[in-house]
């Protein structure tokens, strides 16, 4: 159940809040009696809560009405391209040009005789590796998605009987 | 996969990394996703840019196809639903991470949301004399008035009156969330309204 705060009307969550997947149990009416007893009890005093069921009843009837404006359509098709990107490969590649930057780097320093080439080595395929690295910023978010999504198992298990 | 399918299946086919369901999910619901961002980053009143809603529009399709997200969802037939409150909180986040800006703390929904009779804002109502420390002060009484105003309500009536009063919810769109009759919203409402006016108007906040 939600710790009450001095001044529940900021936009605060009272927290530890229920996730979305259990707010949409809510919605769709999917939870037993003791289930939606509780929730009530928490959103009745949780701003936070309260606003996400208003954005997803609003949201389900101006989708059903047709009232919401379409997205511009780059933002879509770079939505698309997430499924057509071939993450563990390009992950495996990424890690090809790391690796040959670490030995190009090391060498560098166990053979002195070329140590100038194999810097200049490690460099260029540093930046290659850099270069091959685009998705880096979807991978980095993928897995603090997945890291995220981890923790809220474990709050929305709370809100399990 | 048919586009036109129910929203389970194509939930389903998402998950299962199916490309022409995924195609055919962000079609149907980035607008979903899209009018979420804005609508919470304006509610809450985030100073943002069209760059923002961008990455922040990217992040979420990140979280449900690379994330795992999708996989959380237990009612696909209120998916719209549960993208929208994704969507929302993922611009909360996004905004968190990067500490540009905290969530406002001063002035809360309540005060730009309740109205009086006359059209004015909380805000606009109260006795505009004060400012810095006493202004803040007179909202946190106002706060705490509510409180006190819709405490002997059972939770799904202290829901229903913060729907309307604090989150700008009509009455139908209420009844429709609570599975209340609309009847049952628009007296619960005006009771708790009445109530908090007297409690204002008492201490002279009105």
């Amino acid at each position: 159940m939600g710790k009450s705060i001095s001044n529940p009307h900021e936009v605060k969550a009272t927290g530890p809040c229920p996730d979305e997947a259990v707010l949409a149990r809510y919605i769709g009416g999917a939870m037993t009696p003791w289930e939606k007893d509780r929730l009530e009890e928490h959103a009745s005093a949780c701003a936070a809560c309260l606003e996400n069921i208003r954005a997803a009843h609003t949201a389900e009837s101006m989708l059903a009405e047709g009232a919401l404006a379409d997205t511009p359509a780059k933002l879509k098709e770079k939505a698309k391209g997430l499924a057509k990107m071939d993450t563990g490969k390009k992950r495996m590649q990424s890690y090809i040009w790391l690796a040959a930057t670490v030995i190009a780097f090391t060498l560098s320093f166990t053979a002195p005789k070329y140590f100038a080439q194999f810097l200049v080595a490690a460099l260029i395929l540093g930046l290659k590796w850099v270069s091959e690295s685009e998705g880096i910023r979807t991978l980095i978010i993928s897995m603090d998605a997945k890291h995220r999504h981890e923790q809220q198992k474990e709050v929305s298990s709370r809100w399990k009987r | 996969m048919d586009p036109n399918e129910n929203p389970e299946e194509l939930v389903l086919g998402c998950i299962k990394k199916d490309r022409k369901s995924w195609d055919a999910f962000v079609e149907r619901y980035s607008k979903v996703v899209y009018w979420a961002i804005r609508d919470r980053l304006r509610r809450y009143g985030y100073d943002h840019s069209e760059e923002d809603i961008n990455d922040i529009h990217q992040d979420v399709f990140v979280a449900l196809w690379a994330g795992g997200k999708l996989s959380q969802l237990r009612e696909p037939g209120k998916v719209a639903g549960w993208l929208a409150m994704v969507a929302g909180n993922a611009a909360i986040e996004h905004f968190r991470r990067a500490r540009r800006q905290s969530p406002p703390s001063s002035v809360s929904l309540y005060e730009r949301i309740y109205k009086e009779d006359d059209g004015r804002t909380l805000e606009e109502a109260l006795p505009s004399g004060a400012a810095g420390p006493d202004r803040q002060a007179q909202l946190n009484e106002a706060r705490a008035e509510l409180v006190s105003a819709i405490g002997g309500l059972n939770p799904k009536e202290r829901m229903a009156a913060r729907m309307s009063l604090l989150h700008g919810m009509k009455h139908a769109q209420i009844a429709a969330a609570l599975g209340l009759p609309v009847n049952t919203v628009s007296t619960t409402v005006a009771r708790a309204k009445k109530n908090l006016k007297e409690k204002l108007e008492k201490k002279r906040l009105l």
